[in-house]
């Protein structure tokens, strides 16, 4: 389920009303780019927040969290012109 | 400078599909950096979307992926997030035209032509050792050309 919601000091407030089944719960929430403050940026010399940061791009980091903890690519035999079929083939055929 | 980014690296970088990721992603970094144009084609949207889609879909079902996420929700965050990155580089209608026709793979012939529209010296970042540019100009690199263009010697 998606719902959106308003982040307001440390809270999540939904904008409809939903009931949980349990209190405590792990959720994903995505916040723009450009409303976080990197650790190693003080608010008063923060950058856009896609700008690199060392060796990896912060952009790219931060997309790769979604693929959550332990993620680890397990290679496919199939070459990208045969998933783009196969794909094509699902949406398609 | 600009850099166009083919498919196979984007999805490189967004899934550490390769051996050789750190150094993509190292180079990724260093063009930033560096101030150089970062584009991606608009023509192979499409096909970056259905790939990606269907490798976050596979790596879900092998249980390497920890999201609450549907494939689909999740390979569009991620693209929207990468993608702030990129400029988007337009193709036209008359570049269909200009396609010789006995070109292996018009979507590749599309990437140069869209990459040739940019103003400034423009190279396409590939990993594909077939890609054939349409215009002779345009440059066809992989992430060891680049960081050998970027790094100091």
């Amino acid at each position: 389920m998606q719902l959106t919601a308003l982040y307001d000091n440390g809270q999540l407030i939904f904008d409809s009303m939903i009931q949980l089944r349990q209190n405590r719960l792990p959720i994903v929430v995505i916040i723009p780019d450009h409303e976080v403050i990197l650790a190693s940026q003080s608010p008063a010399s923060s950058t856009k927040a896609s700008q690199p940061v060392g060796e990896q791009d912060a952009n790219l980091i931060q997309a790769q969290k979604l693929l959550g903890p332990g993620y680890h690519y397990v290679a496919t035999a199939k070459t990208d012109h045969e998933l783009l079929a196969e794909a094509l083939s699902e949406k398609y055929l | 400078m600009n850099v166009v980014l083919d498919v196979n690296i984007v999805l490189d970088l967004l899934l550490k599909r390769r051996p050789e990721y750190e150094a993509q992603s190292r180079c990724f970094s260093q063009l930033k950096q560096a101030g150089v144009q970062l584009w991606f084609p608009a023509c192979a949207l499409p096909t970056l979307d259905y790939v990606h889609q269907l490798e976050i879909k596979r790596l879900q079902q092998a249980n390497q992926i920890n999201s609450l996420l549907a494939p689909k929700q999740l390979s569009r965050q991620q693209l929207d997030i990468f993608m702030d990155s990129l400029n988007y580089a337009s193709s036209l209608g008359v570049h269909v035209a200009m396609i010789p026709k006995t070109h292996p793979d018009r979507e590749d012939a599309l990437i140069s032509l869209a990459a040739w529209e940019l103003h400034d010296e423009t190279v396409i970042w590939t990993n594909d050792k077939h890609f054939q540019s349409v215009v002779s100009q345009i440059l066809v690199y992989d992430h060891i050309q680049l960081l050998n263009l970027i790094e100091p010697a």
